[in-house]
């Protein structure tokens, strides 16, 4: 299917840019206009994977995180990639409550999160090369207007 | 994101508004643990009426919370309107040790039962 409107941010991997990813979706999403509740989905599944990029790729370390959407009719992806360490065992992350910093107060939720808000969701990650996170949502509000 | 705190019926009630994601948290856990062992308050109401966006962070921010309340022998509500909110929360399945209330006077109420039932009254 051909993509509508497509961009890409590159921001740092600093906490104060979780809001910052939040926004730009946010304001990208505005000419489709979709419900408080699919943007809230959205808003809250990009939350999680900057989050697990600036807490778990990059930890004490500093680097840069992309996010690529692609708005198509219905329907957007999202792409959040980072070049940090990467995840040796994505099955075991992906693992609803299992987190690798308890002592920082994760919950070990944020992929369950994400595949719970999104229709769907893909991890592909290499140790010491990176992690790149690829969701999709439909928007249903939308279809009924087609 | 701000936090203020205040007292009803001798129960602290944690007032946070604006967005909770992992960069608030911190803040947000340093001064209500700061306040909690301050006023050595048995239990807590955190009111998340006035929060706008809230991702898993806020789940870890909820329960090293209620830890800490119940380290102190006391109990955790959470007042809270929000559809989505509640629906990260219900992820995590905190509403099976944590009351969620839609205001505060019934969030003293649950508190008020759930000490009976602790103090195995």
């Amino acid at each position: 299917m051909q993509n509508i409107n497509e961009m890409s941010v590159i921001f740092s991997s600093k906490s104060e840019n979780e809001a910052f990813a939040r926004i730009v979706v946010s304001a990208f999403l505005a000419q489709i206009d979709p419900t408080v509740n699919e943007l809230n989905d959205i808003k809250t599944a990009v939350s999680e994977a900057v989050t697990n990029s600036i807490i778990h790729g990059y930890g004490n370390d500093s680097g840069q995180i992309k996010m690529r959407c692609e708005l198509f009719l219905d329907a957007i992806t999202i792409e959040i990639e980072d070049s940090g360490k990467g995840i040796e065992n994505i099955v075991e992350a992906m693992t609803p409550s299992f987190t690798s910093c308890p002592e920082m107060e994760r919950t070990g939720m944020g992929f369950t999160v994400m595949e719970t808000l999104m229709d769907s969701l893909s991890v592909d990650s290499k140790k010491g090369v990176g992690t790149k996170v690829v969701m999709s949502k439909k928007f249903d509000s939308l279809k009924e207007c087609k | 994101m701000d936090v203020t705190f205040d007292f009803f019926k001798d129960n602290l009630v944690v007032h946070i508004s604006g967005e909770i994601d992992h960069h608030a948290t911190e803040v947000l856990r340093t001064r209500i643990d700061k306040k909690l062992i301050s006023e050595k308050s048995v239990n807590m109401i955190l009111d998340l009426s006035d929060v706008s966006f809230m991702d898993s962070s806020g789940i870890g921010l909820i329960i090293g919370r209620f830890k800490n309340v119940r380290g102190f022998g006391g109990n955790l509500a959470l007042v809270c309107k929000d559809n989505h909110i509640k629906r990260i929360v219900s992820l995590a399945g905190i509403e099976k040790i944590i009351e969620i209330c839609n205001d505060i006077e019934t969030a003293v109420n649950s508190l008020k039962i759930k000490n009976k039932k602790t103090a195995g009254l």
